[in-house]
């Protein structure tokens, strides 16, 4: 077949160019968009690497950024003692906000986890167990501080040294990690931890570990590290999905819409070649054929340039812009290439009734 | 002559608009035309000859009369099954050409045999005999902008000629040539009604077209005016 589709919007490398940036600028729009969404919902992941499966925390705790949770520390004895159980680190966290060297404030979630030898066994050292004295921070963190590995921070009155720099927090929630002896003088309630983080044994039944654990301390309850994971992916969502899925719309209807401006403007201005098919004896089909590819070729085009390029930019952004954490999924750039594809489809209908009024007589029109 | 007319227009009659605004652009027109022949229609400007040539072409319908070509009355068929007749049983040929710009010249034959369903090699190899054929062997692969009037005008008669139509339709094929060009494409339609045996009508002011004509008809205000047969005349 000969390609009349692509040789038509060949014809007008210009236009062409400049649809195709169009449509790759949309998708530009939605990828990065998307993807710093999902990196800011991954934020919580941490839970999902600590070493530990159930948190034991104060009933009626929500989630660990916007719940305050003290338990007594003499409950992990009574945690050592349920069936299940491997090991119990008492973890102290509480949200530090503390001046910054050049003036303005300094917000990280504090954490410390006191891990007796067993984690140490089990290799779990780094970096969620900085030796006294030390913190572990984020680059965000780090950025806004102006400080770098080796500086010192003061928090609240306590002179930290920045052990080493961690990554995937951003300008809303990030997280530090200090020493059990530093973490429990910021706490300033002696006897109390925040959480016990539960290392379960081998081939035990995870949540029948956390119902039994809850129910030896009074007044505690037990959650997931996939919970509380889950509860920053929620966090995220609760305040910024509606932008995020605003702004995907906008990329959508700004790539439909170029899409089928092109295909439109590409069909007036071959009014006469299609008349000229019409009067050789093309069908409504052949020339509807031609419309629809031309409308897939932009689209296709733009969407790949657009993928290749949010892929370019999210890498950038990544790691010039520590706190735009992006996380670019394959899978999402190809929802959007088969969303680019039905709306190229659809687009193709725009000047479908221009194409039915095409009258072939005219080509006798000199 | 054996069996019927390739083309038989019997009391062809176009009017546009209606009441004070009516025109009548074809009156009653006869003619008929046979392999092999071409039958050129001559006229004044606005005495109905692209009219006649459109209708019987399936691109307009007449307001009365009949429109027989190889035996199959075009005008008592519905809309959607009258471009199955321009891609199978005529074949255009054009004043400006109207060549698509953005193909080569082989690729503007190929498009046609497309649309009638060849494809792939079949399509590449009868677009390539068809221009070779026209003396363009060395301008296959030319896009058809880069080509000069003349070569164009091949480009489109071997078009109409892709599909093997029994009835080429010409209007005004030697207007945009000069002398020479005109006359190459003159001989070269004469030379393919004989090869292919195909009938043509061909609508024209140009004199120089009675020269290959059969038979020439006078058009004016719509109606038939003058018949001529001038090889025939010759011949005798």
């Amino acid at each position: 077949m000969v390609p009349v589709a692509r040789r038509n919007l060949f014809a007008e490398k210009g236009r062409f160019a400049m649809s195709v940036g169009g449509v790759a600028f949309a998708v530009l729009l939605i990828l990065i968009v998307v993807s710093l969404y999902r990196g800011w919902s991954r934020t919580g992941s941490v839970y999902e690497k600590l070493p530990g499966d159930v948190w034991i925390a104060q009933s009626g705790t929500i989630d660990p950024y916007h719940s305050t949770s003290l338990l007594p520390a003499a409950g992990a004895a009574r945690l050592r003692a349920v069936p299940g159980v491997a090991a119990v680190l008492p973890v102290y966290a509480r949200h530090l906000a503390f001046p910054a060297t050049g003036g303005g404030r300094l917000d990280t979630y504090g954490m410390a986890i006191a891990a007796p030898p067993v984690v140490a066994a089990h290799g779990w050292t780094w970096p969620y167990f900085p030796r006294p004295g030390h913190v572990v921070i984020d680059r965000v963190l780090a950025g806004e501080a102006g400080v770098h590995a080796g500086d010192a921070l003061n928090v609240l009155g306590r002179r930290l040294v920045v052990d080493r720099l961690t990554s995937g927090g951003n300008k809303i929630v990030q997280f530090a990690f200090l020493n059990p002896v530093d973490a429990r003088a910021l706490l300033g309630e002696p006897g109390r931890v925040s959480y016990f983080l539960l290392v379960t044994k081998p081939g035990a039944d995870v949540a029948a570990v956390g119902r039994a654990a809850a129910a030896a301390v009074p007044g505690s309850e037990a959650h997931t590290s996939a919970d509380f994971a889950h509860a920053f992916s929620r966090l995220v969502s609760s305040g910024f999905l509606s932008v995020v899925a605003a702004l995907v719309g906008i990329g959508f209807v700004v790539g439909g819409a170029v899409i089928a401006l092109t295909t439109y403007t590409a069909t007036v201005e071959k009014a006469r070649d299609f008349a000229v098919l019409k009067a050789v004896g093309a069908s409504d089909a052949f020339v509807y054929r031609i419309v629809v590819w031309q409308s897939l070729l932009v689209g296709l085009a733009g969407s790949v340039a657009g993928i290749a390029l949010s892929a370019a930019v999210a890498d950038l952004v990544g790691r010039r812009v520590p706190e735009f954490v992006t996380d670019f999924r394959v899978a999402d750039a190809l929802v959007v290439l088969c969303a680019a594809i039905v709306m190229s489809v659809v687009a193709s209908f725009v000047p479908v009734r221009r194409i039915n009024r095409i009258d072939p007589a005219m080509v006798f029109r000199a | 002559m054996s069996g019927p007319p390739l083309l038989v227009v019997d009391g062809l009659t176009k009017v546009f608009g209606a009441g004070r605004t009516e025109v009548v652009a074809v009156s009653g027109v006869d003619l008929h035309a046979d392999r092999g022949e071409i039958t050129l229609v001559m006229g004044p400007s606005g005495s109905g000859k692209t009219t006649l040539l459109t209708m019987i072409g399936c691109l307009l319908r007449p307001t009365a009369g009949t429109i027989v070509i190889d035996g199959l009355d075009v005008t008592a068929l519905r809309t959607r099954e009258r471009p199955r007749v321009r891609r199978t049983l005529v074949g255009f040929v054009f004043q400006t050409f109207n060549l698509l710009e953005s193909l080569t010249a082989k690729e503007n034959v190929e498009v046609a045999l497309n649309i009638a369903g060849i494809k792939g090699p079949a399509a590449e190899s009868r677009a390539r005999s068809l221009l070779e054929d026209a003396g363009l062997e060395g301008r296959l692969d030319f896009p058809a902008h880069g080509l000069s009037a003349g070569e164009r005008q091949r480009v489109a008669l071997a078009r109409a000629l892709a599909n093997r139509p029994p009835l080429l339709l010409a209007d005004e094929p030697t207007a945009n040539l000069d002398s020479t060009h005109g006359r190459e494409v003159m001989e070269l339609l004469r030379e393919v009604t004989r090869r292919e045996h195909c009938g043509a009508v061909v609508v024209s002011h140009d004199e120089r077209l009675r020269s290959i004509a059969d038979r020439v008809i006078q058009l004016e205000d719509g109606r038939v005016t003058v018949v001529e047969e001038p090889l025939a005349a010759a011949l005798r």
